[in-house]
């Protein structure tokens, strides 16, 4: 049995925080005690970086109250820092790259009570603290190999109202040195990691999904939705018969081509994201590897704009070497795109990402700074966390962007004397007061949706659904699931003799074993990138 | 009819010429991850959106490539490759009778 009892995509970092809600609607207390009345066999949590901090702090209660229920770790942040994820001690596993084959296989050997050392993807820490660091598994091929994602977890928890996510590839093609991507792509040299469910599979779950939660909207979270044309053609036809809702989906300027962008509209597409990142061609080109020039973008979003869909432009602020003036060009861009909507974002140093590597090499991140990073620290909404001369101005032209986006051209001097004035309350004021801005019905949607969300968010944390006649018969022994090597016998008549022998022979083998496990292994140290 | 086995000089990264195989009508893209799996290469597969399949092409042998199309021209201007007068894209490349023995380098990748 599975059960989600922890969603920590709102509160402590930075987003929605607010105490009286907490303490009604769900707290670390409330949590707690829905994990210890579940009696878990394994707490398996999935991160990216800039929610790694939450979900350090609940492993740490629930290894408070918990002790002998191993905890593993895995996601995007355990795969791009293991060695710093598995040294925090309240994690006993952490999971790299995919982990639905290694979670099988873990669960399958502990209802076995067998070791588990030696599971491909996993790093696992033994009684000692010894780390087991386990080889990768090739990526999995074909993703109609695994079950439909289980939404109801989720939907119990009011967090699937009217619009739903989906999701039909996994990787992205490009490299921009921002995204995890480029690091990913990195980690599975070799392979494609790139992989796109068929459009049959994507319907069949589609299909279920409308009957069960009967969403008003769909969102393709792809990084890059449709990129393949043969696909898409059959899916336009599909999605047009069996689903028939609107939906939203990201391009970008090198796949918004008129055949994609009529086959999308022709399926139900009414939206798409599209991001620019900045509006600085040099920015773009040097920095960022995305060689779209101002006159590709734009043309692209005119073709977007011909196939009547609505754009949603998205930018970054806070790059190295970013400028005032290079900032400025996105609104400049902006001006001249003319989308829907406008987002921005400040620039998050991912780890292990070229672009925070770079950041770091050349004095705009320190080494303090980075690690806070690593521990999950900030979000791309409020924290620059790069040592530029112009740190105001991003904060500032993040803010407004927005705003700016949807002022008319007669009110834009007011806003450019805003900009002028030191950050402040005023930046932050109107930044939130763009929010509703941004999509107005969707924000009225998900304000409309927030009360049954707090509601069903107790309630899910509060009952018990679960089958309690359900019994694995699952007890943890930790130590005595820990994997017993065969010793080397040896016939030496000087006893002391033996002992100097046996452990020249365990350093030995373990010297041996250390470099196996290196030569194995598919980290190396630091990454090096490809000249 | 049995199709002919056509074989292509591929220069990777560091240097190093391997003389590779593969069926006629098989793309130049899937001969080479079929044989060398470079790193970070042809990572979209195939649908000429990437470009990291980029290779240069021997100037002997280029002219017996079939015509560059626009999609192809758009894609290398739009990723960030460094581009010469013999740059192809592997995916695009139908390997044929006439390409026997080409000779191709893989580009380099391009870093900060």
């Amino acid at each position: 049995m599975i059960e989600l009892i922890f969603e920590p995509a709102i509160g402590e970092n930075g987003f929605i925080d607010i105490p009286l809600i907490d303490k009604i609607f769900y707290n670390d207390e409330m949590i707690l005690n829905k994990a210890i009345r579940f009696k878990p066999d394994l707490i398996a949590f999935s991160t990216i970086t800039n929610l790694y901090m939450p979900v350090k702090k609940l492993a740490k209660k629930f290894k408070e109250v918990m002790p002998k229920v191993p905890i593993i770790v895995g996601g995007i942040h355990a795969t791009s820092l293991p060695e710093r994820t598995i040294a925090e001690k309240n994690f006993d596993m952490i999971c790299l790259g995919e982990g639905e084959h290694a979670m099988e296989e873990l669960l399958q050997r502990m209802r076995e009570k067998k070791s588990y050392n030696d599971i491909k993807n996993l790093w696992v820490k033994d009684e000692t603290g010894f780390v087991h660091k386990n080889v990768k598994r090739p990526v999995i091929k074909p993703l109609e190999s695994l079950p439909y994602p289980d939404k109801s977890l989720f939907a119990k928890y009011g967090a699937l109202n009217s619009t739903v996510m989906i999701m039909t590839t996994r990787g992205c093609p490009f490299a921009c040195t921002f995204c995890v991507n480029s690091f990913r792509n990195q980690v599975y040299s070799g392979e494609v990691y790139l992989r796109q469910r068929s459009v049959k599979s994507v319907i069949d779950d589609l299909i279920e999904i409308k009957k069960t939660y009967k969403p008003k909207e769909i969102r393709f979270e792809d990084d890059v939705f449709a990129y393949n044309q043969k696909w898409l053609n059959e899916f336009k036809v599909e999605y047009s018969k069996h689903i028939g809702i609107p939906f939203h989906c990201y391009v970008t300027p090198s796949t918004a081509k008129d055949e994609i962008l009529e086959g999308l509209k022709e399926a139900g597409c009414k939206s798409v994201s599209i991001g620019i990142q900045s509006g600085s061609e040099k920015i773009r080109t040097k920095l960022l590897h995305r060689r779209h020039s101002d006159e590709l973008i734009i043309a692209a979003c005119e073709r977007i704009k011909k196939h009547k869909l609505k754009i949603f432009a998205e930018y970054i602020f806070g790059f190295p070497e970013e400028t005032p003036e290079d900032m400025w060009k996105s609104y400049e861009l902006n001006d001249k795109i003319k989308p829907f909507s406008a987002l921005s974002f400040i620039f998050y140093p991912y780890p292990k990402t070229a672009l925070a590597e770079y950041s770091l090499k050349n004095g705009y991140l320190t080494k303090e700074d980075y690690d806070k990073v690593k521990d999950g620290y900030g979000s791309y909404h409020t924290s620059c966390w790069l040592d530029l001369p112009y740190k105001d101005e991003v904060y500032k032209l993040n803010a407004m962007l927005p705003i700016w986006n949807k002022t008319p051209k007669i009110l834009k001097p007011l806003l450019k004397s805003i900009l002028k004035l030191k950050y402040g309350p005023i930046h932050k004021l109107i930044y939130l007061a763009s929010i509703p801005t941004m999509w107005f019905e969707e924000f009225v949607a998900r304000i409309k949706a927030m009360p049954r969300m707090l509601m069903m968010t107790r309630s899910a944390l509060m009952n018990d659904d679960w089958d309690k006649a359900y019994k694995d018969n699952l007890e943890i022994e930790y130590s005595q699931n820990q994997e017993i090597l065969p010793q080397p016998k040896l016939i030496i008549e000087n006893e002391e003799n033996l002992i100097n022998v046996e452990s020249a022979v365990k350093a030995k083998a373990l010297e041996a074993l250390k470099a196996k496990r290196r030569k194995e292994h598919f980290f190396h140290g630091e990454i090096k990138f490809p000249k | 009819m049995e199709k002919e086995l056509i074989k292509l000089n591929v220069i990777d990264r560091d240097g190093k010429k391997t003389l590779i195989e593969a069926a006629e009508g098989a793309t130049m893209r899937e001969a080479i991850m079929d044989k060398l799996a470079p790193s970070m290469f042809a990572l979209c597969e195939g649908n000429c959106i990437c470009a990291t399949c980029h290779v240069y092409v021997a100037q002997e042998d280029f002219i017996k490539l079939k015509k560059i199309e626009e999609n192809e021209t758009e894609t290398m201007t739009t990723n960030d490759i460094d581009q010469t007068p013999y740059s192809r894209l592997s995916c695009q490349i139908e390997l044929e009778k006439e390409n026997n023995e080409m000779t191709v380098t893989i580009a380099p990748l391009t870093s900060l």
